[in-house]
This record gives C-alpha cells, structure tokens and sequence, in this order.
C-alpha cells in the first residue's frame, strides 16, 4: 500500500525532471556537442579560437566589462544597502521601492532610454554643459562608459538586493554591544558590520560577474559598435555568418568558464545564498 | 562624517537608479519624434500610433499568449518538485535542485542558440509552442525557489495538527498545505510571468516572422531605425499596468492581513455560556505502550517501553531533551511508527492507523494554530473534517471557547492573539471533537513563568471536570510534580520509574531520577557491618555512618542518595550514631531555608537544606560541624544506575 518513501519523494519532481531533460539539458547539449562534432568542424573551431586575437579580445573585453560592473555595482550598492538597513522601517520600504523601480519597465526600454539621455545633446551633456563641467559634449553613448552605465543600471538593483538580505539579518545590538566596549561607530562598522555582511558581498559579486559574462542586449544597444561582448559574437555568427560550429564553440568556452566561477564560489559558500534562498 | 558621505552616495545612486523611468514617462508625450527631455510640446501621439497599429497590438497580444502559457507550465511543473525539494528526502536530491535552477545561470545566448537549434530542425520556430516552452524553462527556477522558500519557513507540525484532527493526508494538502504556500505559488508566478513578457534574445531567434513578442517588436525598431518614439508608449504602458497589478496585489495582501477585530468581549457580556462543557461528554480511554522501540537509522529513539495510562488519568513523561519523550508522544499520535511493539488505545491496538483515524487531540508545543483560518475555523475544522451539521458545529465551537474563557474572540486570526489565548485556542480545538486521549507537547513551554504557571492550574482543573486521559510531556520537573496523577520519567529512550510525584521524590530508583526530580546527595559506600535491620557503612573518603538495610553483605558496594533537607546540621560537640563530622564551605540564604555546603572530607562534599527558623542561628563559613540524618531517610539505590 505504502510506496517506498524514496520514491514518494521523487515522483513529484519527475515531470519537471522530464521537462528539463527534454526542452533544456537536451537542446544545449545538441547545440554544444555540434562544436565538436565532424559536419560542426571537429577542433578545428577552437583552434581557431586559441589563435586569433579577434576571439582573445572580445573575451578579453567580456571579462573585463564584467569585473568593472561588478566593481561599480558594489560600490554604488553598498551604502544604498547600508542605508536601508539602518533606516526605519517605513523609509527602508519607500526607498527599497525606488531601488526595484527599474523591474517595472523592461530592459529594452531602460537602454533605450539611456540612448536618449545620454545622446550628444541630451539631458546629461546639458546638465554637464550647463555647470560648466565640460566644455564640449561628451560621448558618453556608443562606446564602453555607455554600456558601463546601461550594465551598473541592470544590475544595480541585484547587488542591493543581495547585499540588503545579509545585511539584514546583522543583530543591530552587536553594533551596540560594540559601542558599549568603547568602538566609534566607524569603528564599530568596520570591524562588526562589514566583516558580517561579506557573505551578501561575495554571492552579488558572483551573481552579477556570472550574470554579466553573459549580457547582451545593453551592450548591443548601447556599445554602438565599438564594444563586443561574447554573447553579441554568438549572436554574430548565427544571424549573419551562419557559422554554427563556431558560435557553438564561444558558447561552450562562455559555458565553462560560467561553470567555473559558480564551482569556485560554491566550495566556499553555500549555493542557495546566490539564489536568494529565502525571499 | 562619513554617515554623511554614505548619505550623499546613497541618495545619488538612488537618483540614477530611478532616473529612466522619471525621464521615460515625459518623454512619451512628446509630440515631436526628436525625443528630448522636457518634451518640445506635449501629445498622446505615440499612445495612438501603438495602439491603432496591427503589428504592435498584435504582438502584444502574443507576448501575454506565450507568457501566460509559459507561467503556467512553470508553475504546474515547478510546484509539486519545489515541495518535494525541501521536504522528502531521496538520493541525486542536491543534483536535481541544481539542474532545476540551471537555466538561471546559463547565459540567456546560449539557451537561445540551442532551442534554435533544436527547433529549427522540428520546424517549431514561429510558433508560440516553441516561445512558452524556452520561456518555461526560463521561469522554472524562480517558482522552485519560491516554493521551496515557503515550504521551508512552513511549520511541518501544521499538517501533523491538521492529521491529528481528523484530516487525511489529501484534506490536509487542500485545506491547509496549500494555503500557507500560496504566497509562494503567486510569489514564483508573478516572476516567471514578467521573465516572460521582458524576454528578448530567446524571442529574437525563435519568433520567425509570424509570431512576433512584444519586446521583439521593440528590439526590432529600437535596433534599426534608433529612435522610434512608439518605444516610451509602449515602455510606459507597460510600467502603469505593472504599478497597477503591484498595487492591487499590495491592497488585497494588507486587506487580508488586518481584518477588522471585532470588540473584545463582545457577546461575552450577560447571560450564561452557552452549553458549558461536563464529563459526560468525554470517555478517557486507557493507553497502552507493550515494548515500544523506535530506531532513526542507527540511532536508538525510544528503547522497549511500556507504559499503561489508566482512562482518565493524567500521566506526564518528563524528562530531559533528547529523552525520547517526544518521539513516544508521536508514536503515540501516528506521527512516527514504531520499528517494534504495540500501542493499545482503549481495547483496540492502533500501532498502524493513520493519525487522522486515531481520534487523539493533540497540543502542540507551537500550537500549529492556521494562520489563514480565524479562531473559530481552526476550532471548528476538525468537525467540519467530520461533516458535522453547520448548526452543531457552531454550538460546540461556541461552548469549546466558553470553556477556554475566549468567548467573542472567533472571528480574530491567531496572530492577533496573544501567547496564552493562543495556547488556549490550541487547546479547544483539540478537545472540540471530544478526542478519547489528548496529548500535549511542552505546551506551556513559551509562556512567561506567572502565566505558565496559572496554566497549569486550570489545565489540572479542566482535566479533572472532563475526566479525559491526559498525556503530557515536559522537561519542567515542578510542572510536572503540579500537575500529573502520575510521572514517567524518561531517560536514554527508556522509562527511568513510573510512580506518584510523592512516590519518585520520596524512593527514587536510580540516582538519575533522584537528581532530576528535586535536589540529590550522592555518596558511593562500602557496607562495614550489618547489625539488625540496619547496617553501617563507609564512603569512599572515609566518613561512616548508619542506613536502614536488610542482609547486607559486608564488603556489599552501594550507592545511597540523601535529600538535602533531610540533612540536619549540629554543633560540633554533639556526637552520636549516625553523625559524621563536616566543614561549611558555603551558606545560601534562599529566604525560607537556607542551603548549606558542607565538605565531609577532602573528596566528599554534602548539600543540607535547613528551614530558616526565628532565632535559630547561623552557621559561619568555615565552621566545623556535624551531620546528621535518619537512617531511613537514605536512599540505596543499585550501583550501577548512575552509570548509563
């Protein structure tokens, strides 16, 4: 009458499980395998891809995008992050509002927009004109600081988010038990506070690095050109040069190294912090 | 200084943050196609321009068809295997979790690629199949991880209370499982439902030309002709109707969190309760434990107890954490199932009925109140679980909060209780179905001490009016000594005694009981000589004195225990049989007595309890002293109970 409870356990899970295996793992694993597969072109892709320096600097230049986000997210975020945590209850709540105003609108509209404010006489170069920060218009469009601006706005929201759920859960009378032992607060942030909210400062990083490698709408819209991320050479090579093998093989290197990063994290950390977890 | 600093930080970045949605909204009525901010004069032209157009309507027609399918799937497919994530237990479980949330992490390119690839072939590109299918596997991981979140803040004893009460494992899911999750559910959906409608590089390789989203429409004009005003419409649109449904969910979520208390008391004034509860009601069944073992793979829970409760009796199981007192009480409810042996409810063995056919009323130590039912519902749900008439269940749900003095209070939900009315409603409903046996699980644990202890009071007294068997467990020694006909004490998995509160004080069995019910002097002695009905004995550092023990061979090792107030203090002079020479180390006034430590010899030290008297003296630290006790005021107890 009673199934074995190992099997009760797993047969709710089965068809998701089946779902995946056929409409994800399955496709990705065709797409990949025809990297190295006879009519794909065997190894002969990543030979070519070891020794072009075209393929060595746009993965160059996707690595680099991401870690100078990340770096930007992080420092824009923590004091937001900061400043939510030790605000009342009722400011935190309106100002965690504005920090998730941008899921509103979609990522197209928010590039979109950026193309507009930050055109040659758009708003921000008049602002810049008008305090007499510049002389001439600045492109601030069309090239890295773009999709610098457009990237931070995406993933700005992300690294507060993370680093608010750790900082969160910091005991505020550790702050005072610190004070009490004769801290200043600075002291008492420096040593209490920051040490404790590491943890949501290494899974936002690793959320938005990872998340980053990957990007390719904001780029695409805002680099004018004159950025290529990896995903955009994918993208590349199937619309306009139909060369499946090759952009087969960028996916699996962008894959691997994806992969990496998160096994890295994961033997320091535990997975479910990255993914939320609790909220 | 640099709070200041913060500040300015903070308030730019959140500045930035909002800035395109601040500039978007204006924009949208600009009336000429050269956007600028502010607006060279104002129109509703691209509202106009998108809604009139085929092409723009008609695609976002399609991106709510793809993502309301897409949602859909998710949430059939990801529901069930979230639940079975955070509770079951089965191998290749780490493994699976990871596969479900790997769609989050793979960059969004190489899933577009591949089901391109792959429909391609099955010539599915351009249909809304192949789009609500990649969005699925796009939204899966967000309703797990919310599933799994809710399942894992949800307190497993709410199904065991709903079990308890009569509901089987399918009525427990409907009625209660998936109420609390619901947030959860709706939490995962909304997410993978905006995942959906934002979603473009997936859209850009597999919308064809017949079956164009929303934001592939939009890609497609911002990305070749760069500025098409239709965009911050559309952008616009989109974020009013995202405000609205945030808001509306935001009303209706506040709306249900705070219904209007009614006044308290009211309906209380005047008049007497309606059908107050009598014994006449309840028949207390006698329960049976014969040799019950419990096993958690190697580890031994609970090992071969018996135990007979009489019907109507009130037995308590005390004992410290870890006891296994707790895993008797689930065997007992059908929470757990034994590895061996039998349990007798009555004259019907119940050792393998399901929790909701047992007809036992449980207590729990959280209480496991719903919290999406008011008071009355969680009162009335195990008779609705039985299908009593609408009419009888209310009268009883009226008389079960009578009885509890909570007349009034059935429309509040229990948060808007405080601990003890919560523990109070607990206790109506598991007593509204007139249960043969009710159990409770450190019920009055969180409760402050004075409420804790007028608990007890009326606990003993409600139990003595309704005349049902009562099985409680508590690791509080005095709660139990308040309130019980009789004590189990459990140790290791095992019943230590059973007896009266008098019985376990007076004649302990093992020195275990003898410490863990009230205060215990332990001295392992050697029988010198055996003279009558008594014998004379020497500790193992040296001090002899007189026990009351029959045929007690010389040589005999023992173990005695004395209670401290049995110990008598006199003045050094005084000698005499069973006296033993002593130092004070320390004096303890405790108000009605005093607690004195007194060293017998360099390896033995004795605690007396002296009742503090007008004008009796105090006794100095460091004086010398005697002692004394009545020889049958010692304890022997077999040597090797101390030793597990």
């Amino acid at each position: 009458m009673m199934r074995s409870p190992v099997l009760r356990g797993l047969l709710p899970t089965l068809p998701l499980l089946a779902f995946l295996l056929v409409f994800f793992l399955y496709p990705v694993g065709q797409m990949l395998s025809f990297s190295i597969s006879p009519e794909g072109g065997g190894l002969a892709h990543y030979r070519e891809l070891l020794t072009t320096p075209l393929y060595r600097r746009v993965m160059w230049e996707t690595l680099q995008i991401s870690v100078v986000v990340t770096l930007l997210c992080l420092a824009l975020g923590y004091p937001v992050a900061y400043t939510l945590t030790m605000a009342p209850p009722r400011v935190a709540n309106l100002l965690l509002i504005l920090v998730v105003t941008p899921f509103w609108i979609s990522i197209l509209a928010r590039s979109f927009t950026w193309m507009i404010l930050l055109q040659r006489d758009g708003v921000v170069n008049q602002v810049l004109l008008g305090l007499h920060l510049v002389r001439a218009p600045v492109s601030l469009i069309y090239n890295q600081i773009g999709v610098y601006i457009g990237m931070v706005h995406v993933l700005l929201p992300f690294m507060i988010l993370s680093l608010y759920g750790v900082m969160r859960g910091i005991d505020t009378s550790l702050l005072r038990a610190a004070s009490n032992l004769g801290a200043t607060e600075w002291q008492a942030f420096r040593r209490v506070f920051f040490p404790l909210s590491l943890p949501g400062v290494a899974a936002g990083c690793l959320m938005l690095f990872v998340v980053g490698l990957g990007f390719f709408i904001t780029p695409a819209l805002l680099g004018g050109g004159k950025v290529t991320t990896v995903s955009m050479l994918i993208e590349a090579y199937i619309n306009q040069a139909l060369d499946w093998g090759l952009a087969a093989a960028l996916s699996l290197v962008l894959l691997v190294a994806t992969v990496l990063v998160i096994a890295l994290y994961s033997r320091a950390m535990n997975l479910d912090r990255l993914f939320g977890g609790g909220t | 200084m640099w709070r200041a600093g913060v500040t300015v930080v903070c308030g730019l970045t959140l500045a930035f943050i909002v800035a395109p949605m601040a500039a978007l909204v204006p924009m949208s009525f600009s009336n000429t196609s050269w956007l600028t901010l502010p607006p060279h004069g104002l129109s509703l032209r691209w509202y106009a321009d998108f809604l009139s157009n085929r092409d723009w309507m008609g695609s976002a027609w399609t991106s709510v068809r793809v993502a309301f399918l897409a949602t859909t799937l998710a949430c059939a497919l990801g529901t069930p295997a979230g639940m079975a994530l955070a509770r079951a237990r089965f191998p290749g479980k780490d493994l699976l979790y990871a596969v479900t949330l790997a769609p989050m992490v793979v960059p969004v390119m190489i899933l577009a690629i591949s089901f391109y690839f792959v429909y391609a072939r099955a010539h599915l590109v351009g249909t809304i199949t192949a789009l609500a299918l990649s969005h699925a596997v796009l939204g899966v991981p967000y309703v797990v991880i919310n599933v799994v979140a809710v399942m894992r803040a949800f307190d497993p004893q709410m199904e065991r209370a709903a079990r308890s009460l009569g509901a089987t494992g399918w009525q427990t899911f409907w009625r209660v499982t998936v109420h609390l999750i619901r947030a959860g559910i709706i939490a995962g959906a909304l997410f993978a439902l905006i995942t959906s409608l934002d979603e473009v590089v997936i859209a850009i390789f597999l919308s064809g030309r017949d079956v164009v989203t929303l934001p592939k429409m939009m890609w497609d004009a911002v990305s070749q002709d760069e500025i098409n005003p239709t965009v911050t419409a559309v952008a616009s649109i989109q974020m009013v109707v995202v405000v609205l449904a945030l808001g509306a969910l935001e009303f209706f979520r506040s709306r249900r969190g705070h219904p209007r208390p009614r006044p308290a008391g009211a309906g209380a004034g005047g008049g007497a309760a309606p059908g107050a509860w009598s014994s006449a009601e309840f028949r207390g069944a006698a329960l049976r434990l014969c040799e019950v073992t419990k096993l958690f793979g190697s580890v031994t829970a609970v090992a071969g107890v018996s135990l007979e409760v009489e019907a109507g009796e009130f037995m308590t199981l005390l004992g410290p954490s870890g006891s296994g007192k707790t895993t008797i009480l689930n065997m007992v409810a059908g929470f757990e199932r034994p590895t061996s042996g039998e349990v007798v409810l009555g004259d019907r063995p119940i050792t393998r009925l399901s929790p909701d056919k047992r007809d036992i009323g449980m207590v729990f130590q959280n209480y496991a109140l719903f919290p999406h039912m008011t008071v009355f519902d969680n009162i009335a749900f195990p008779l609705r679980i039985r299908r009593m008439p609408a009419g009888e269940i209310a009268s009883r749900v009226e008389a079960a909060l009578a009885m509890v003095r909570l007349e009034g209070y059935g429309a509040r939900h229990p948060r808007q209780l405080s601990g003890g009315q919560q523990q109070r409603v607990a206790l109506a409903r598991a007593l509204v179905f007139h249960p043969r046996l009710l159990l409770m699980d450190e019920p009055l644990a969180a409760l402050d001490k004075r409420l804790r202890e007028s608990m007890q009071i009326e606990l003993r007294r409600l139990h003595e009016r309704l005349g049902i068997t009562v099985v409680f467990v508590t690791h509080d020694q005095s709660e139990a000594m308040t309130m019980s006909d009789r004590i189990a004490v459990v140790n290791h998995g095992r019943i230590e005694q059973v007896g009266t509160p008098a019985e376990l004080y007076e004649r302990p069995a093992s020195a275990f009981v003898g410490s863990f019910i009230g205060e215990s002097n332990l001295l392992d002695c050697r029988v010198l000589a055996q003279i009558g009905a008594s014998a004379t004995v020497e500790t193992a550092g040296g001090s002899t004195f007189t026990i009351v023990a029959n045929g007690a061979r010389p040589g005999t090792a023992l173990r005695v225990s004395i209670r401290p107030e049995a110990v008598g203090l006199a003045a050094a002079g005084a000698a005499g049989p069973g006296t033993v020479p002593a130092v004070v180390e320390d004096a303890i006034y405790l108000g009605d007595a005093t607690k004195y430590v007194v060293r017998l010899n360099p390896d033995e030290v004795l605690i007396a309890r002296v009742a503090n008297r007008r004008g009796a003296p105090r006794i100095d630290v460091g004086a010398s002293v005697r002692v004394a006790w009545e020889p049958q005021d010692v304890q022997v107890l077999p040597v090797d109970s101390a030793e597990r």
